[in-house]
């Protein structure tokens, strides 16, 4: 098998090639942050959480594969910088308000705020128009608290092969939708699985029935169906 | 025999123009006249002055007319293609030196110009695949596919020094030889023809105007990297391009010239034509070719490159129109030729669209090296009504704004990115000093903004965050903070986009800051706009000494914001009501009405 | 179609289009104002334009122009030649000179001096 030797923040580290760097920063205990990305499903690399320096030009970790003496720096203070900015345009673009979600204390935006030491938001709030969908009988979508994470379309599209959920529209309009844009109760194609709800990372879409900072998710079940699929 | 032939502009220009009802009076002259045996009307594409249209040639002559109507034919007919005697009021005068000019190589807007991509348009029509194989059409498909081998033909374009003319300026050789030494198969030569850029139409006339050119290009790099199927991706918004190249298509595909065993060699290659949804996103590779494939037409992060896995996962070339155009000249004329031409780091031509503050609007071709100045004076024509110029911008909403004293750079990659811009596609606008720098600023910002897919954080959300600031701006409400809030933005944004289209849209912003910073210092400082174009910015008054109280203001004014009685004293124009429309201004006789910017001392 | 038909319509259709090249090598003015054509320039010009096209001469234009002021020595034709600044004009002209005119002076390079009235330098 070849080997090749990346460094990593100053460390150098054997690994093989066609991996990410995200997975080598992982099995190495160094800290990457990530919110688009989920073990088990594809990589888009669209939330840029993840950028890191490799020889002065900034790229997604979870997209990019490590090479043979690739130098990597993961947390430089513009690095740093710029995550934070990214994180705090995702606040104002949206209506996240903690203290009113089911998912305070068990998602993973308010948890990225935290690590990135995001005290404030230094842009303007957007404040936009959001309808929540509680049309399924077991679950509902609150666009307010949606990241575009696309998390959601992947799994449905990778994992459970329903294709419910899709983008529509683009820039600043875009958002999530069930089939052609009906209500997601009216999704034919929806199998009901659930599947979205436990990989969306906020409060977004969630399962009926939890009140404030009751919503828990488990998205490494995805990971784990990937795997038992592999073997079985 | 024929012994005159009567060029008729058909560009999408012109053809707006009605040229194509003149062409059609003129037929029924020449016909009338008895001169049906003697004289060919033909249509061409884009001749290039797009501002004097419709325009002709008529040859040997050489004789240019400009602004023809249908009318004029039966004059043009009976005192020109008849007597001789060409209708002097019709031919194109050089406003400078106040003369007639008799023929079109005489003309400045075309004498300084070295056309070879846009050789054709203007010169045959576009329809006719005789004349394009009269021109020497297809030879260089024809001598690459029996005398080269296909890594001779890859060389021949890597020694060229051709640069992709889509706006990166990627060395296309190497792109070439990427793919062909990709070993899986299938793999697929793509047409970005998705021009989307305001402003910009060199694309769009090169394939109303010459889309054979296109075909034998792309054939030639099939033939070079190994690839049997290519695809053609041309915007929705160009309907002349889409059916002249399903004309072009048509017609290759009957004479042997695309299809199985292309002129009776092994060879084979064919084309599928694609159109685009109207987004400007899709002029980006990645989302270009996922919207080939029937996918939502958003880009992806690179590595892997197109030339590994492109249409279909495939290998895939993918050019721009204006490169797919210079590729049959090389393999024709040789690399050595294309060097002779432009700069050594840019050797070849450029296809610029001149619009703007400038005379001669319309698309021009120049080699490389030819200095900014000289494409908006010499060949531009300057600006008009006497004004001054004060910047020219340069690769559309990517771009940046190159202010007057930069103008004697010469136009090349290297020279146009050391100013803060881009070569881009060859949008080229003229500004002069009625233009607003920082409106000019917003205008290409809420382009980006309303274009962006929506992926990524960066460019969805900061883009949105920018449009706002420059809101505040151009309407008076910013901060001195807020210029380094779009400095500090823009810099995120430019280096966190997963995208061209994020990476580039602070441009156009950060560009014009370093510029015109007095600009933007005076909006936010005094607010007041010194081109007088930001409307929150204006006021309008009526000086007392000047104003003849004729009514005239009052009458116009769209929402009664002008008071005063006919006859007596002077008309006042109250503020707060005033919505700064400048009708008062236009209808007044006496010039009273004056526009000032700025707050009150 | 192979290589060389794709040549051969190349020529053929190259000739068609020859009109925009510009650079002829000799260039044929007639005279075709009012007084020209009522002295029968039009017919001059048929036949220069019938001969041209027998001869199958593809380095010849035929263009006209207005009055040129000989108006007792109509048609007139002048024949321009590249690179030559001699313009030799013929006058009182008829189809057969004109088709004699292109026979000597075009082909062959030799003026018909007893059609000639003057020679513009």
């Amino acid at each position: 098998m070849e080997r090749i030797t990346v460094k990593i923040d100053g460390r150098d580290i054997v690994t093989s090639p066609g991996r990410t760097i995200l997975e080598v920063a992982r099995e190495n205990g160094i800290r990457i942050p990530t919110l688009c990305h989920l073990d088990g499903l594809s990589d888009v690399g669209a939330c840029r959480l993840c950028i890191v320096d490799v020889r002065g030009q900034l790229v997604t970790a979870c997209t990019t594969r490590v090479a043979d003496k690739m130098e990597v720096l993961t947390a430089t203070e513009t690095v740093q910088a710029y995550r934070r900015t990214i994180l705090e345009l995702l606040f104002a673009e949206g209506n996240h308000i903690c203290a009113f979600c089911v998912s305070n204390g068990g998602c993973e935006l308010q948890d990225l705020a935290c690590e990135l030491g995001m005290h404030s938001v230094r842009v303007p709030y957007a404040f936009p128009r959001h309808r929540i969908d509680a049309s399924h009988p077991r679950f509902l979508i609150d666009r307010d608290r949606c990241v575009l994470c696309g998390r959601c379309v992947r799994v449905c599209a990778e994992v459970e092969g329903a294709r419910t959920w899709d983008f529509a529209e683009r820039g600043s309009h875009a958002r999530v939708i069930t089939d052609l844009d009906v209500d997601w109760g009216d999704a034919a194609s929806c199998t009901s699985c659930g599947k979205c709800v436990e990989v969306c990372p906020t409060g977004a879409i969630v399962r009926k029935g939890a009140s404030n900072g009751e919503m828990r998710k488990r998205p490494e079940v995805v990971a784990g169906l990937k795997e038992r699929r592999k073997h079985g | 025999m024929r012994r005159l032939n009567v060029l008729v502009c058909a560009g999408a220009a012109c053809v707006s123009s009605q040229s194509q009802e003149t062409r059609d009076a003129l037929r029924v002259e020449v016909e009338r006249q008895g001169l049906a045996e003697e004289v060919q009307i033909v249509e061409t594409g884009c001749m290039g002055p797009c501002e004097l249209g419709p325009v002709l040639v008529v040859y040997p002559d050489g004789a240019f007319y400009v602004r023809v109507k249908p009318a004029d034919a039966a004059e043009i007919v009976s005192e020109h293609f008849l007597k001789g005697r060409p209708v002097r009021r019709l031919l194109w005068e050089d406003p400078q030196a106040r003369r007639i000019v008799e023929q079109k190589k005489q003309i400045p807007f075309f004498e300084k110009q070295l056309k070879v991509v846009l050789s054709n348009c203007g010169a045959i029509d576009p329809e006719n695949l005789d004349e394009y194989i009269a021109v020497g059409g297809y030879e260089a498909l024809g001598r690459v596919l029996t005398e080269r081998s296909p890594a001779e033909a890859v060389a021949e374009i890597e020694a060229s020094g051709l640069r992709g003319r889509g706006g990166a300026g990627f060395p296309t050789g190497l792109k070439w030889r990427l793919v062909a030494q990709e070993k899986r198969t299938p793999k697929y030569v793509v047409c970005n023809g998705d021009e989307g850029d305001p402003g910009a139409f060199m694309d769009r006339s090169l394939l109303e105007g010459d889309p054979h050119a296109i075909l034998e290009g792309m054939a030639i790099a099939a033939y070079a990297v190994g690839a049997e199927k290519g695809y053609i991706y041309v915007r929705a918004e160009y309907p002349l391009a889409i059916s002249r190249l399903r004309v072009a298509i048509e017609q290759a595909r009957r004479a042997g010239l695309l299809g199985t065993r292309i002129l009776e060699t092994d060879f084979s290659f064919d084309v599928e034509l694609r159109i685009g949804a109207g987004a400007f996103v899709c002029g980006e590779e990645t989302a270009l070719i996922a919207s080939i494939e029937g996918r939502r037409g958003i880009p992806r992060t690179r590595p892997p490159y197109p030339a590994a896995r492109g249409v279909f996962d495939q290998p895939t070339l993918i050019n721009n129109v204006e490169t797919w155009g210079n590729i049959r000249h090389i393999a024709l004329r040789g690399a050595a030729w294309f060097r002779t031409m432009g700069t050594a780091t840019s050797p070849g031509t450029k296809v610029f669209a001149l619009s703007g503050k400038v005379r001669n609007t319309g698309l021009v071709e120049v080699p490389m090296g030819t200095t900014l100045r000289e494409l908006v004076f010499d060949i531009g024509g300057g600006i008009p009504d006497g004004k001054a110029c004060k910047a020219v911008q340069t690769g559309g909403p990517s771009g940046g704004c190159i202010p007057e004293h930069l103008l004697d750079t010469p136009i090349d990659y290297e020279s146009l990115k050391a100013l803060g811009t881009i070569m881009g596609s060859g949008g080229v606008i003229v500004m002069d000093e009625d233009n607003c720098m920082v409106n000019i600023a917003r205008y290409f910002l809420e382009f980006t903004c309303d274009e962006s897919c929506g992926t990524c954080v960066p460019c969805r959300a900061g883009t949105r965050q920018m449009l706002e600031i420059l809101d505040r701006i151009v309407e008076g409400r910013a901060e001195a903070a807020d210029v380094e809030r779009l400095r500090s933005l823009g810099e995120t944004i430019r280096r966190t986009s997963l995208c061209g289209l994020g990476q580039a849209a602070p441009n156009p912003v950060l560009s014009t800051m370093e510029h015109f910073a007095d600009e933007y210092r005076a909006h936010i400082e005094e607010g007041r706009c010194p081109a007088r174009v930001c409307r929150s910015l204006l006021r309008y008054e009526i000086d007392p000494s000047t104003c003849r109280a004729c009514d005239r203001c009052r009458q116009a004014c769209p929402v009664e914001a002008i008071t005063g009685q006919p006859g007596k004293g002077s008309y006042v124009v109250n503020a707060d009501a005033c919505i700064r429309c400048g009708r008062c201004r236009d209808v007044c006789p006496f010039g009273a009405v004056a526009v000032t910017s700025g707050r009150e001392a | 179609m192979k290589l060389e038909d794709l040549r051969k319509i190349r020529e053929r259709a190259a000739k068609e289009i020859a009109l925009r090249q510009g650079d002829a090598r000799v260039r044929l003015v007639v005279g075709m104002g009012t007084s020209g054509i009522a002295a029968g320039a039009r017919d001059v010009l048929a036949a220069l334009l019938d001969e041209i096209a027998k001869r199958d001469l593809s380095d010849v234009v035929v263009t006209q122009t207005g009055e040129r002021g000989l108006a007792s020595s109509e048609p007139v034709v002048e024949v321009h030649v590249k690179d030559d600044p001699a313009v030799v004009v013929y006058g009182d002209m008829t189809s057969e000179k004109a088709r004699r005119v292109i026979a000597d002076h075009v082909v062959q390079g030799n003026p018909v001096r007893e059609f000639v009235i003057e020679v513009r330098r």
